[in-house]
């Protein structure tokens, strides 16, 4: 009996340590998307709800992070489809819209990203995203000018970007092309996944200073590796071994 | 061993399991929201809804201008023939660059050449030269500049100093007959009679 419980509990370590791929990413960063829509839940922004969840996960790869999107919600009101950021300070649409946040569709926890999608962001096609601070975790996105940017593609790293913001890093200095953190306009967004780093002509690129403060994020929560699970799989099985002998 | 201690290994490795995953935790407090103005974009300038640029003697003008006052990223161009304060139009037509070209050089017979895009991309409409009667004599594309220039397209982008592919502002010669700029570090031309492509060094 007792070599059959060690033997269930390395059995169970060794299947973990194998899946091992299946947790390739020491982080994880949740992000709940929500839609705006008119007051009626009609004429909703990104109406195919597009998240380019796997361009994301391809630049935030770079960081061992990997995204996770949760079902999206909807907020209906009119009102901030076209979403006034302005100076994004306290009576704008931007900062009463973050400011309630779990009332306007957002996640009360603490540890997930809340990104919104307008129509547009201060009216304006040259607007993508923003973040409400440095380290923030209220994001908006204007959908049409995103859209609008190698359309009908769109502009696949905006999201990956502002999640950046909320990760604690900064536009890269230097503006370098090739930096996913890098300001909106000398920016070079790849086109495609096949050109994001690295790959292709190995855009949206992420430094190892950027990643260490990307990883140090508590944004970022640390999925348990497989040695972890191990352990807590030898533990199952002594507990399973318990409830047997008492049958 | 016994059963005693078979329960109390278990205990002990879930104990220790639980114990490892609160020592990689990270505080998840939000830090407290600043008064200030301390918002991080993803955005672009948009060009003024008209641009123009002139011929060396004046005698030409190129506008480019929004469609729709920027609600899409459509633009037009239009070539003026210019004499004295009699702008005359020669040709109009929209243009495929998002929001119009990143730059316009034009010569003294008219020939527009319409350099990258106004926003930062690996773009199709890298080079389009159009002559005096509004016809396209050239297109060139980020994938024929590169191959041009024989430099590895991640580099060109590494490189990069006005846009996706730009170390340098184009300029035209004296004549006006060629335009000349650097990719990549090399310098390439490119001639605006006939939008021909070539390396100089």
């Amino acid at each position: 009996m007792r070599l059959r419980t060690w033997l269930v509990g390395v059995f169970v370590a060794g299947f973990l340590v194998a899946s091992g791929p299946a947790f390739a990413s020491p982080f994880q960063v949740t992000v709940q998307p929500i839609r705006i829509c008119n007051d009626g839940g009609t004429n909703c922004a990104n109406p195919s709800k597009i998240l380019f969840e796997a361009e994301g996960d391809k630049m935030w790869a770079q960081a061992g992070i990997d995204l996770l999107f949760l079902p999206w919600n909807t907020l209906n009101n009119t009102a901030y489809q076209n979403l006034q950021v302005g100076l994004g300070g306290p009576g704008t649409e931007y900062n009463n819209l973050w400011t309630n946040a779990v009332s306007n569709g957002g996640s009360a926890q603490t540890t997930v990203l809340n990104v919104w999608f307008a129509d547009l962001l201060d009216n304006s096609l040259g607007f993508y995203g923003v973040t409400n601070f440095l380290g923030g975790r209220q994001i908006a996105i204007g959908w049409q000018a995103v859209a609008a940017y190698n359309s009908p593609i769109g502009r696949i790293d905006t999201i990956a970007h502002e999640i950046g913001h909320s990760l604690g890093l900064i536009h890269t200095v230097g503006d370098p092309a090739d930096n996913l953190m890098t300001q909106g306009g000398p920016r070079t967004p790849a086109l495609t996944i096949g050109d994001v780093n690295p790959d292709g002509l190995k855009l949206d690129k992420l430094t190892a200073a950027q990643i260490a403060i990307a990883d140090a994020s508590p944004y970022a929560v640390p999925v348990p590796e497989p040695a972890t699970l191990s352990l807590v799989g030898l533990g199952l099985a002594g507990l399973l071994r318990r409830a047997r002998k008492r049958r | 061993m016994s059963t005693r201690t078979t329960h109390g290994a278990g205990r002990l490795a879930i104990v220790i399991a639980g114990l490892l995953v609160a020592c990689t935790g990270k505080s998840a407090e939000n830090p407290a929201p600043t008064p200030q103005v301390a918002m991080d974009q993803d955005r672009i300038t948009l060009p003024p809804l008209q641009r123009e640029t002139a011929s060396l003697s004046g005698t030409y003008a190129f506008i480019v201008a929004a469609e729709d006052r920027w609600q899409s990223a459509r633009a037009s161009g239009e070539l003026l023939r210019v004499a004295g304060t009699r702008r005359t139009s020669a040709w109009k037509t929209s243009l495929p660059e998002q929001f119009g070209p990143r730059f316009v050089l034009l010569n003294e017979g008219g020939n527009v050449l319409l350099v990258d895009e106004w926003v930062n991309i690996v773009t199709r409409h890298a080079l389009v030269l159009f002559d005096a009667t509004g016809r396209e004599r050239a297109h060139h594309t980020f994938d024929d500049i590169q191959t041009a220039t024989g430099v590895p397209g991640s580099t060109i982008v590494q490189m990069a100093r006005y846009g996706a592919w730009l170390t340098s502002v184009p300029a035209l010669d004296e004549g006006g007959e060629t335009a000349t700029f650097t990719v990549g570090g090399r310098t390439l031309s490119i001639s605006l009679a006939d939008g021909h492509l070539s390396v100089i060094r």
